[in-house]
């Protein structure tokens, strides 16, 4: 059933993900907090779904997902989970997936959608985090 | 990380890559079959949003032009009346004045309008627009006049309460009151009160108000009736001055 709400969850944010990237918080989210299989299913639907919403090359999206849900599935396990730890790291992988899709279809990059997307990530991730589980962070 | 999912990453990698991979028209057909079935529910949300947008603005555009109308509506209507009037009372001639300025002292108690002597305006002539009464005037230039209005302290017209028939006097004293109605007499609020016709000044038949309050007098003879009138001299842009035989 939430699996059924994340992906409800996914066609609501679609429209607004140029605004601010929504989609990629969510995506970060499922990784640290939900099984490891759906989180790479789930990417590979949201990179194909934007890349159908959004049509510059097809498939570009979701290459660049699916490696970066793996490569977080995989160092996940080698850092403490914080807040600060994990804002730090939703920063760099966010940056990183903004440079690599600059340098795969040379889209133009806005500065405010990232910034945005940054800063609104720790404070949606606490509320995420208290709705579903009553803790601001878990650990 | 287990082989299992290991081999999964790698199969949602290829596929992926495969996606890359293909042609521009292969993509395109791809992207054509696969939109309409799984943007559905984005592209029918979207499409509906779009719909109340445009709505919502449609709306007040709409609504703006309805009130556009209504005014024009009310303007025409306005002159239909007062052409009518003029047509079928062959006794008084109605001649259309702009007010061209106020009494500061007390804005709406003169009016300056803009003919005078010139358009053979007297003092004394009545004042009316097509909402009832406005007043009299006052004072004639060569090419103003100054109307004195209803809502001037001291002003007075012969009146008649149109249900029942009561005559009176309406007074302004600082209210527009009904005098001499007796304690008796049956009034109610809400009846038109009409000029009676019975002065040398004001025409029977032109409405000055509507009957807001009734009190309870300590006199014995008489009940404060107190009028709202039927002009908002401030909103007034133009005036109709009433000539009688002896002015035409």
């Amino acid at each position: 059933m939430k699996y059924l709400l994340y992906f409800a969850l996914l066609y609501v944010l679609l429209p607004f993900n140029l605004y601010i990237d929504l989609i990629s918080i969510l995506i970060f989210y499922l990784v640290f907090n939900e099984d490891e299989r759906f989180a790479l299913i789930f990417s590979f639907f949201a990179g194909l779904l934007i890349d159908l919403f959004h049509p510059v090359v097809l498939g570009v999206n979701i290459l660049i997902y699916v490696i970066f849900v793996q490569t977080l599935l995989y160092v996940k396990k080698y850092f403490k989970q914080n807040m600060w730890v994990n804002w730090i790291v939703f920063a760099v992988y966010y940056l990183a997936k903004v440079f690599v899709t600059h340098i795969a279809i040379s889209a133009p990059v806005r500065i405010q959608p990232i910034i945005f997307t940054i800063m609104c990530f720790l404070p949606l991730v606490l509320i995420s985090n208290k709705i579903k589980y009553k803790v601001w962070m878990r650990t | 990380m287990s082989r299992r999912q290991l081999a999964f990453f790698f199969s949602l990698l290829l596929i992926s890559i495969t996606f890359l991979s293909l042609g521009e028209h292969t993509k395109l057909t791809i992207s054509t079959r696969l939109s309409p079935i799984l943007l559905f529910p984005v592209t029918t949300i979207t499409k509906l949003l779009d719909f109340l947008s445009v709505s919502s603005t449609r709306i007040t555009e709409l609504e703006t032009m309805v009130n556009r109308l209504r005014l024009e509506n009310a303007e025409w209507k306005k002159i239909i009346l007062l052409d009518t009037t003029d047509y079928q009372t062959t006794e008084y001639r109605l001649q259309k004045a702009q007010i061209i300025g106020r009494d500061p002292s007390n804005i709406n108690s003169y009016l300056y309008i803009n003919i005078g002597e010139k358009e053979g305006v007297r003092i004394d002539q009545p004042v009316l627009s097509i909402d009832g009464l406005i007043g009299k005037i006052r004072y004639v230039g060569n090419n103003y006049t100054i109307v004195e209005t209803i809502e001037k302290h001291g002003f007075a017209a012969s009146a008649l309460d149109a249900k029942t028939g009561i005559h009176g006097i309406v007074k302004n004293h600082g209210n527009l009151v009904f005098d001499f109605v007796r304690i008796d007499d049956e009034i109610n609020i809400g009846d038109s009160v009409y000029t009676s016709g019975m002065s040398d000044i004001f025409p029977e038949g032109i409405l000055i108000g509507t009957v807001k309050k009734i009190d309870e007098s300590d006199d014995q003879f008489f009940k404060p009736v107190y009028l709202k009138p039927s002009v908002r001299i401030n909103r007034l842009n133009y005036v109709y001055v009433v000539y009688g035989k002896e002015n035409n």
